[in-house]
């Protein structure tokens, strides 16, 4: 039986009607590799027929500044949807948690620590399910229900489990999710509570990756990083909208971004481009700069060693979040970070939750292990001299701790236990009071 | 069916034709439609045909020769 319930529309009749019955164009047109640069229309597909080069939706930036502001934006939504001009979805959006609209925070004390006097944390924690994957599953999910699909799937090391599961139950669609059999609990518990078929799959990574290829294959539902994963990335793009409208409509000098597949980041670069493109930012040079954990950094080894290709590596991490040993898009985040005068730079697993801890002990966020990876690598790019003092930076933590309390269990100390008495408590504290 | 695969090939493997001898052995047939092949590494999508049962041999052939084998558009599997 097929999970389609209706035609995809397609570029020809997607456009918006106006009052009248004339049509206003659309500000889609469609989709283009961007490795042979061959155009299709909008439709649920990810990859090149010709090369399997990955597809990327294409806008008319005409059309669309016809009638983007930054007072429009400013009246929007406070979420992704504020933004829905630059997002691949043509009607109201049908699925939507209120992804977006994270707090930038202002980071003296870490910036002190690490000698840069002006530091952002953008703080997307703070996300329905605590990670950015809302971002791009809102996204997915509404360009799939626009599409006709009535089944979301995806296939997660959790955080995006998360996600497609709680955006499913608020949008009534069925929902199969796939998670490697040894997952953290707290990951599993926040996809079971919204009720999905979720697949706990025994095997090893190869094993789960490409079960999971075959499964995206031969069904013909919306599977958010498969078929609709052009639609998927675009929410990233959102990252750098909020930040540029947070700091007073401008672009920060330097971005240090997490790479797990390198989508975020190449996202987050079209993002202030686009912007600028628009002309709601003044055109800037800015710097990108990638994190990886040394256990699955096949882009920042590639940085490191001049090669313009990612060589698939087998992740061994606690940074699980990012352990996607064959990025997608990892020559682009190469080519992103090459461009614009950026760095990549990769930490080990005790400077992960090194990374942790210090963020949260100077600026109160407790992030999970991929924000370590971030706090890690900024640490080292600061004190290398990659990142200027007077760089206006922003490092992106993208996931919540609490979901993975197993990886700084053993690093944060204990309680003291004391007696229900105060003899006891001044004990403690080692004064009378 | 049809797979969607990428090879990546080490330095010591990039010379030797792999590819070839898998079309020989199974009963597969192959379109490459990209490739960027080295003389220290290379890669290469190619389209493989045949049936389900033979594709898996012939991935597993390809893994035992030392080729990395993997989803053409990269990973499925997400954070």
């Amino acid at each position: 039986m097929s999970a389609l319930i209706s035609a995809p529309p397609t570029a020809q009749n997607g456009g918006h009607t106006l009052n009248g019955g004339a049509k206003r164009p659309s500000r889609l047109k469609g989709l283009q590799c961007r490795e042979c640069g061959q155009t299709s229309e909008i439709a649920p597909k990810h990859v090149c027929e010709m090369c399997f080069g990955p597809l990327e939706v294409q806008y008319d930036y005409d059309v669309i500044a016809q009638t983007i502001s930054r007072e429009k934006i400013e009246r929007g939504p406070r979420s992704i949807w504020r933004y829905q001009d630059l997002l691949p979805v043509e009607g109201t959006p049908q699925v939507d948690l209120g992804a977006g609209f994270t707090p930038l925070i202002k980071c003296n004390n870490l910036a002190k620590k690490l000698g840069i006097k002006s530091l952002y944390i953008k703080n997307d924690t703070a996300n329905p399910t605590w990670s950015f994957k809302d971002r791009v599953v809102s996204t997915a999910l509404s360009r799939a229900v626009e599409f006709g699909f009535d089944t979301a799937a995806c296939a997660s090391t959790g955080n995006l489990a998360n996600s497609v599961s709680a955006h499913a139950a608020r949008a009534g669609m069925k929902c199969y999710v796939f998670i490697p059999s040894d997952l953290e609990i707290g990951k599993i518990i926040g996809s079971l509570i919204y009720k999905p078929n979720l697949m706990a799959v025994k095997g090893n990574y190869d094993e789960v990756n490409r079960l999971c290829a075959e499964v995206a294959d031969r069904t013909d539902w919306a599977f958010v990083n498969v078929n609709v994963r052009p639609f998927y990335s675009e929410g990233s793009k959102t990252l750098a909208y909020e930040v540029a409208e947070q700091l007073g409509w401008q672009a920060p000098d330097h971005v240090v971004i997490p790479i797990a597949s390198g989508s975020m980041l190449t996202k987050i670069h079209k993002g202030f481009n686009e912007l600028m493109k628009l002309g709601l930012i003044e055109q800037r040079d800015f710097r990108v700069s990638g994190a990886q954990a040394q256990g699955c950094s096949p882009v920042a080894q590639a940085f490191e060693d001049g090669h313009d290709f990612v060589k698939p590596v087998k992740p061994s991490t606690i940074a699980k979040s990012l352990a996607i040993g064959n990025p997608a898009d990892g020559i682009y985040a190469l080519d992103t970070m090459r461009s614009t005068g950026g760095n990549a730079a990769m930490v080990s697993d005790e400077e992960v939750v090194e990374g942790i801890k210090l963020l949260a002990e100077t600026e109160g966020i407790f992030t999970e292990t991929a924000g370590g990876v971030t706090i890690g690598v900024l640490k080292k790019l600061a004190e290398s001299g990659k990142i200027k003092p007077d760089e206006t930076t922003v490092a992106y933590i993208t996931g919540i701790g609490l979901k993975t309390p197993e990886a700084i269990a053993d690093h944060v100390g204990a309680p003291l236990q004391i007696a229900p008495n105060l003899a006891s408590f001044e004990a403690a504290l080692g004064r009378k009071l | 069916m049809k797979d969607r695969l990428r090879l990546t090939f080490e330095k010591d493997k990039v010379a030797d034709p792999v590819v070839c001898q898998m079309a020989k052995q199974f009963d597969v047939t192959f379109s490459i439609r990209r490739a960027n092949v080295e003389t220290d590494a290379g890669w290469m999508d190619l389209e493989l045909q045949g049936d389900d049962a033979e594709i898996e041999r012939a991935i597993e052939w390809l893994e035992n020769a030392g080729v990395q084998v993997s989803p053409a558009g990269g990973d499925v599997l997400a954070g």
